[in-house]
């Protein structure tokens, strides 16, 4: 009995949270639970961020409510070296050379203070899995079905569009190391539809362009299919990664070499009032590790070289990028600890490269950033920490700072708390705003040149956060309570116009600068055991926004207020394991909407009104694993939205019904 | 969450109640050391809209239980036909539902058993139309709820009735209810069983 409860104990400590209010570790063990195959399905499961989607395969979070919704300024570091996959206005999460299988372990990183060199104001760190001793072969394969077809009315008068299966996605990766060094070959293939039937209608012109002389998508049964449809609405996301690593001492130096390719990504874009097709291809080459200098000093560095490019690979999509984006750029940070004292000093440089047709007025920019931070043990249960953090690009700087304080009150039980500033500079922002102010034409092509109101060079977002934990033998509890103070924030308006034939939307942006506004987020996490095989979580994540300019406050009405899950995981055999959780997301309201509320979209002979208000959706998941032949393979099935609810995050966003999905896993060492 | 939503949620949750106070009571059995496979004669029970466009038909339903460490564990296929009533302008079919599950019985009186059952899996409908198999063939996600009553009649067999609602997740959503009557035989399982389902 004791033991089990060390065991919940210890997995408490390692899914929860770190030392460092700000940051939020997932582990393997809590990854696997969930079961997902996806990294953006997988993350918006775990992440302690609220999160809107429209699509169900675009993941976008506002990292502790600290960043504008929807805004790219948080990022995605893989081993250490930052990837990019923003595309203008989205991050496509699943572009990450990076299969779930392969995680070690995820860090969230919220309000952070520039220790890291960068001025993201929320990261998602992924840590892979450095290969064990001898030859390795992992390998995954899922499926998913959504309900909602037809069935036997497709021959009747209430015949419906069929809804696609999902996937199948894999993964494979074969490895061989040694105590000292490893190496790793892997490749990774998703295939997602984008044909719930709003947007299916909205593709339906561009994808008509797919097959010249074929004026519409062929009827949704042709679509159907187990593998991919080029014709269709779809995205079939493949990855190759070479990985290796050397020891030197304690610490790893580790490479990465990767290729990603993402074809027929529709993203929506609020931009455009529609889909946008975009055909992606990501070449990564990185080097991470540390190195040891002294009995207390070690040199932690990383380097990361990547090219980014939208293109139309068939000649075949609406649009014309001609677009390539480079990012080359190394940090390093000496890093001083002894008993007491953890002190750090890095440096940074960053370069970002565009190419275009169009003339841009600037096509380059390159960013110095320089990072100083001491924490020290004062007393035996108190610990204080401050930390400085610039960046330098042309004649601009942004400044960040922060004060940190842990107060390990008993031994179970801890209070911390933060103040932090980051600024941030406009040209960071590496969007579509940016990038139309200095000459890129594709939107003023379509009529939908952006007006710029009150722009500023930088912005800042100060941040007070506290938190308390307690840990028991049976759970645990940790609240956090933060409140952000936005200035000179940029905020996206638009009226929309309605489009009936198309069912898209039609505004020129105002992108309007100078906005000031507060947000306040309590995050409330309870563990407790369930005897000697379970455990329950409950979470609760609350986001209000106060006192703030009235465009400031018309685009956080989008988000979520507040969101409940309540997840029971158990474990009868060591064969055996499963999890239902039930997730609450209130509504949310979409300003941008408002003209246009009311209006019905017909497709494929349904009628869907748009609504600027989202109602909240409960869903109920379940899923179970099953492990045999001494757990080389792993079967899971998994349940999503049981009670077949009308999930959806966005006025024109899809429709998730009742879905089962199928993973098959497999691990020879 | 609808109304009706919230009252099969409900259902569930009571019926997956009644199934672990079920078993909790202990029983002799250990985990896959037997096999009990079932074969029913079945038919549709209700008139839904489904029954509008196609004539109930009679099937069969196959089934094989293992006993699990609480209940057991069963796979099932049920295969019925349906043809398009008069004046219907819709193919004959032949519906199958390859369900997977979890049940659990206890003897109630004498030798009489009563279990519930809960599983999900898919429904398939084959058209008896000359086209393409995307055409002839649709499938879509099920689930169901059932109760059953065994009484033992010579050594190792049973006879088995058992009445099952299922729902399967269609656009418009399929309910049907079959009853269904047969026999149950069970057998020692081979070693192999129990060390996949272990």
């Amino acid at each position: 009995m004791r033991r089990a409860l060390l065991l919940v104990l210890a997995l408490v400590v390692t899914t929860t949270s770190s030392a460092r209010a700000a940051r939020v570790t997932i582990t393997r063990a809590t990854l696997d639970a969930t079961g997902q195959s996806r990294l953006a399905e997988a993350i918006a499961r775990v992440a302690p961020w609220l999160n809107t989607t429209s699509d169900f395969y675009t993941y976008s979070p506002t990292p502790g409510g600290a960043t504008m919704p929807r805004a790219l300024s948080w990022s995605v570091v893989l081993d250490g070296a930052p990837v990019d996959v923003s595309v203008f206005d989205a991050m496509h999460l699943e572009l990450v050379p990076v299969a779930v299988g392969e995680i070690d372990s995820i860090v969230f990183v919220s309000a952070e203070d520039g220790l890291d060199g960068s001025s993201a104001r929320g990261r998602i760190e992924l840590y892979t899995t450095r290969a064990g001793s001898g030859w390795s072969v992992d390998a995954a394969l899922a499926a998913a079905s959504q309900s909602g077809d037809p069935g036997p009315y497709a021959y009747t008068a209430q015949a419906t569009p069929n809804v696609d299966a999902i996937g199948p996605d894999a993964a494979l990766r074969i490895a061989h190391g040694s105590r000292n060094w490893y190496a790793s070959l892997s490749g990774r293939l998703a295939q997602h539809p984008f044909t719930d039937t709003e947007i299916r209608e909205r593709v339906d012109a561009q994808m008509g362009a797919l097959r010249p002389g074929v004026e519409s998508l062929p009827p949704n049964p042709d679509l159907t299919s187990w593998f991919y449809n080029a014709d269709g609405p779809a995205v079939l996301r493949t990855s190759a990664t070479l990985r290796a690593g050397v020891r030197s001492g304690s610490h790893w130096h580790d490479a990465t070499l990767a290729l990603s390719d993402a074809h027929h990504y529709f993203h929506f874009s609020e931009a455009f009032g529609s889909e946008v097709p975009t055909d992606q291809m990501l070449s990564l080459a990185s080097l991470s590790g540390a190195f040891a200098t002294g009995a207390r000093t070690r040199i932690e560095y990383s380097a990361s070289a990547s090219e980014k490019e939208l293109r139309d690979t068939d000649g075949a999509l609406a649009f014309d990028y001609e677009w390539e984006s480079r990012h080359a750029g190394g940090n390093a940070r000496v890093v001083h600890e002894t008993g007491r004292t953890r002190a750090h000093l890095g440096a940074g440089i960053e370069q970002r490269t565009v190419s275009s047709t169009d003339t841009l007025t600037d096509d380059s920019d390159t960013f110095v950033r320089a990072n100083a931070g001491v924490e020290r043990r004062v007393s035996r249960s108190f610990t204080l920490g401050a930390s400085l953090a610039s960046t330098f690009a042309d004649d601009d700087n942004a400044i960040a700072g922060g004060v940190t304080s842990r107060w390990v009150v008993r031994d179970a039980d801890t209070l911390s708390a933060r103040v932090v500033y980051r600024q941030r500079l406009a040209v960071e922002d590496d969007n579509l705003w940016l990038w139309t102010a200095r000459g890129y034409s594709m939107l003023a092509d379509r009529g939908l040149a952006p007006t710029y109101e009150n722009t500023t060079a930088r912005s800042g977002v100060g941040t007070v956060e506290v938190a308390w934990s307690s840990l028991g033998m049976l759970g645990g509890i940790r609240v956090a309570g933060a409140i952000n103070r936005f200035d000179d924030a940029t905020v996206e308006r638009r009226s929309y116009a309605f489009e009936p034939a198309a069912c898209a939307f039609e505004s020129p942006t105002r992108v309007i600068g100078g906005q000031q506004g507060h947000t306040g987020m309590l995050d409330l996490r309870v563990w407790h055991g369930l005897g000697d095989h379970s455990r329950a979580d409950f979470s609760f994540v609350y986001l209000e926004e106060f006192n703030s300019d009235a465009d400031f406050s018309a685009v956080w009405r989008s988000v979520p207020r507040h969101q409940i899950r309540y997840a029971l995981s158990f474990w009868p055999l060591p064969t055996w394991s499963g999890r239902v959780a039930v997730t609450h997301v209130s509504s949310t309201h979409w300003v941008d909407y408002e003209t246009i509320d009311g209006v019905v979209c017909l497709s494929d002979g349904f009628e869907i009104p748009i609504r600027a208000r989202v109602d909240g959706v409960t869903s109920l998941d379940a899923s179970i694993r099953h492990g045999m032949f001494g757990g080389r393979w792993v079967a899971d099935v998994i349940a999503r939205n049981i009670l077949d609810d009308d999930v959806r995050y966005h006025p024109a966003g899809a429709s998730m019904s009742f879905t089962l999905i199928v993973q098959l896993r497999t691990n020879w060492n | 969450m609808r109304p009706m939503r919230a009252l099969l949620f409900s259902v569930w949750l009571l019926s997956a109640h009644a199934a672990i106070a079920v078993a909790q009571v202990p029983d002799a059995k250990r985990p896959f050391d037997r096999l009990v496979v079932g074969a029913r004669a079945t038919g549709a029970l209700d008139r839904g809209d489904f029954h509008e466009s196609w004539e109930p038909g009679f099937g069969v339903e196959l089934d094989v239980a293992t006993p699990f460490y609480a209940g057991d564990l069963f796979l099932l296929t049920r295969v019925s036909g349906n043809g398009a009533r008069d004046g219907v302008d819709v193919p004959d079919l032949t519906t199958i539902a390859i369900v997977a599950g979890w049940s659990a019985s206890r003897r109630i009186a004498g030798p009489v058993h009563v279990g519930v059952n809960a599983g999900l899996g898919i429904t398939e409908w084959l058209f008896d139309v000359d086209e393409r198999e995307s055409v002839r063939l649709e499938m879509e996600l099920c689930t169901e709820l059932g109760a059953r009553v065994s009484l033992p009649v010579a050594d190792a067999w049973d006879i088995v009735a058992a009445a099952t609602w299922q729902a399967t997740s269609t656009y418009h959503r399929i309910d049907i209810t079959y009853l269904s009557l047969g026999l149950a035989r069970t057998f020692g399982a081979p070693d192999w069983i129990g060390s996949v389902l272990e």
